[in-house]
């Protein structure tokens, strides 16, 4: 896309959201400065969205009937429904697990500041009118997963979003949330979704991101995470569909005693493209680690896999461990891999690693000469691939919801 | 039940078996046995339709079917079975759920009704007494962390589940002890009937004391250079078998 175009893009979005938040002169200007990412871009190059529309509307919470909420959801979990991007009271569930509060306004975006990061400083500008801040209470511990589910409504038009959403564990609270989007509308539509998680003191945080059925729409997702001593925090994302996905987490360790788990598996489909960029900060010591990314691409998709492990002089006696693991089912898919590992301590343990390759042979041979043919193999191989990180879901009922999408998409890539 | 006639195979450009003959009838055992190198374990391979090989020339009739056409699965679905020399670790895949998948494949491909989940577990249990497998083992992943003896004997055990006509046994013997050899072996013999037949491939006569063959074959360089009863398997660990190369040679 030319850079006129992209301009014209910005200035676009740039008035329909002075249209609904007042901004200061200043923080105008700031925006004008920045563009979108361009393809020489180091954290761009393999993900260039090139493909963003000339135009898109930029679009607030609007009725929608019940019947959009997805169906089969955890029926144990409690729902907060999200329209546009904007908390929906009506759509979601009336009673809140106990410990757990609302409030409404602007996020920190404390943890790590978005400077020339365009889509990032577009989000924040309209958080003032759609952030949303989950605050779990000191020492609360929420039984029920709490699911932030993303309906983008079929407007016949391109629809940009931006939910902003905050969430701050409390001292010695515990608390497991879902973030599924899925069941998006066919229409092309940007939504571009910020997430600020603060853990404090001892806190455990279980968090499982869905992305499924994106058939034509762009996700661009950044989540930010600050995790205070002894706390524990889980993040697990399933990325599926057709479209585009773009992950960036950040996670910054500033307690010591904090563990960090990251999980990924993408399923690739299609055209599907999935980009998961992870940051990792030790920034103090004794803080521990632990990544693993799956990915499984067929047809044409493509997966990046950008992970950073950075680790602090001062942050000695950190263990940190990063793997991606990637299966192409097709000549014509795709895998870039780029683990990199900064440590400016001496007294760590840490290791990445990264590999790409196809189904093994042999395990095939051996199930087929055991009667399977060759798809079923092909699908009890991809299964029991996939099944090392959804077995890392905590809660049965979300694990069975994941399972149940996953196997679905497996389904579908081993026919092919 | 099984007629090889004049088989080659190549792996490349490396010949490997230069013309087999081998015919199997129901209810006999045969062994085949043979120094390292010599083929042994290709023919396995071919037989099982492992793709690494090209078959360059010959036939192989298997109850009346042309074994070399079908696919692996085809081949197990008609009734062989390959007792691999080094069973394959699959993480993620328990025996239990890879066998029910691959008991009802089969039995679809027989045209007979899929086994419901009760009737498996029954079977299931007959089955690994029968071959002394230990049923915690069949709900891990497959073979992973087993010990060389819990592989084979998981082999003989899906043998068993599997009920196959013809099974080939690939130097099943290899990193057995003494008695995780005379298990396998006693499971094996469980298993066998006048209705179906058993190759056996071995590098040592140890085996043949437990699974008594009917007829013992040398293979030597891609051919078998010499055929007769369980006695020539003790003449082998008796004499080596350099007397049979020169023999060959002659």
């Amino acid at each position: 896309m030319a850079s006129t175009n992209s301009e014209s893009l910005k200035s676009s979005l740039l008035e329909q959201i002075r249209n609904v938040v007042d901004f200061s002169d200043d923080k105008e200007s700031a925006l004008t400065q920045l563009h979108f990412p361009v393809k020489k871009q180091e954290e761009w190059k393999y993900s260039i969205p090139n493909f963003l529309a000339d135009s898109y509307q930029l679009s607030s919470l609007q009725e929608v009937p019940v019947s959009s909420i997805p169906s089969g959801l955890p029926a144990d979990a409690c729902k907060m429904v999200f329209v546009n991007g904007v908390f929906s009271s009506e759509l979601s569930d009336k009673s809140l697990p106990s410990g757990l509060e609302i409030s409404f306004g602007p996020l920190n975006n404390s943890i790590k500041p978005f400077e020339e990061n365009l889509f990032g400083k577009l989000n924040e500008a309209s958080a003032e009118k759609q952030g949303i801040h989950l605050h779990v209470q000191k020492n609360a511990s929420i039984e029920k997963s709490i699911l932030l589910v993303h309906i983008i409504p079929s407007t016949g038009h391109s629809n940009w979003i931006q939910p902003s959403i905050s969430i701050h564990l409390e001292a010695n609270s515990s608390a497991s949330f879902g973030e599924i989007w899925e069941g998006l509308p066919a229409d092309h539509f940007v939504a571009n979704a910020v997430n600020e998680i603060r853990l404090e003191n001892g806190a455990n945080l279980h968090w499982l991101h869905i992305q499924d059925g994106t058939s034509d729409g762009i996700i661009i997702n950044q989540t930010r995470v600050a995790c205070a001593a002894n706390s524990l925090f889980r993040h697990i994302v399933l990325s599926a569909g057709a479209g585009f996905v773009r992950n960036n987490l950040d996670i910054h360790i500033e307690g010591s005693g904090a563990h960090a788990d990251m999980f990924g598996l993408s399923l690739g489909n299609g055209s599907f493209h999935c980009d998961h960029h992870s940051f990792l900060h030790h920034a103090v010591p004794n803080t521990t680690s632990n990544q693993l990314y799956k990915g499984i691409y067929s047809g044409k998709s493509t997966g990046v896999f950008n992970g950073k492990i950075l680790v602090d002089q001062i942050a000695q006696k950190t263990n940190a461990y990063q793997s991606g693991r990637n299966i192409l089912l097709s000549p014509d898919a795709k895998v870039y891999a780029k683990p990199q590992l900064e440590i400016f301590a001496d007294d760590v343990k840490c290791s990445h690693g990264a590999t790409i390759g196809q189904l093994d042979e042999e395990p095939l041979f051996y199930l087929r000469s055991r009667g399977l043919d060759l798809a079923t193999a092909r699908l009890l191989l991809v299964r029991a691939f996939a099944s090392e990180i959804l077995m890392q879901i905590n809660s049965d009922s979300l694990r069975t919801y994941a399972e149940e999408k996953a196997i679905r998409q497996l389904d579908e890539m081993t026919k092919s | 039940m099984l007629k090889i006639n004049n088989l080659q195979a190549r792996i490349g450009e490396k010949e490997i078996l230069k013309g087999i003959n081998l015919e199997v009838k129901a209810g006999e055992v045969h062994a085949i046995m043979g120094p390292n190198g010599s083929g042994k374990s290709t023919l396995a391979s071919v037989l099982a339709g492992r793709e690494d090989y090209e078959v360059s020339a010959g036939s192989v009739e298997f109850l009346g079917k042309d074994l070399l056409e079908l696919s692996p699965e085809d081949r197990a679905r008609e009734g062989l079975f390959l007792a691999f020399q080094y069973p394959v670790e699959i993480p993620g895949v328990t025996t239990i759920n890879f066998l029910k998948t691959a008991v009802n494949e089969i039995r679809k491909y027989r045209g007979e009704e899929a086994m419901d989940a009760v009737s498996f577990l029954k079977m299931m249990k007959e089955k690994s007494q029968l071959v002394e497998i230990d049923q915690a083992l069949l709900s891990r992943s497959l073979n992973e962390g087993f010990s060389g003896g819990e592989k084979k004997r998981n082999e003989v055990f899906q043998m068993a589940m599997l009920e196959p006509k013809l099974a080939i046994l690939d130097e099943t013997d290899s990193g057995l002890d003494i008695d995780a050899l005379r298990i396998v072996a006693s499971g094996v013999n469980k298993l066998k009937s006048a209705q179906n037949a058993t190759i056996v491939v071995t590098h040592y006569q140890r085996l043949l004391d437990y699974i008594v063959p009917d007829f013992v074959h040398v293979l030597w360089n891609g051919r078998i250079v010499k055929s007769g009863t369980k006695e020539l398997a003790l003449e082998l660990e008796e004499k080596g078998y350099d007397w049979i190369k020169a023999e060959a040679i002659s």
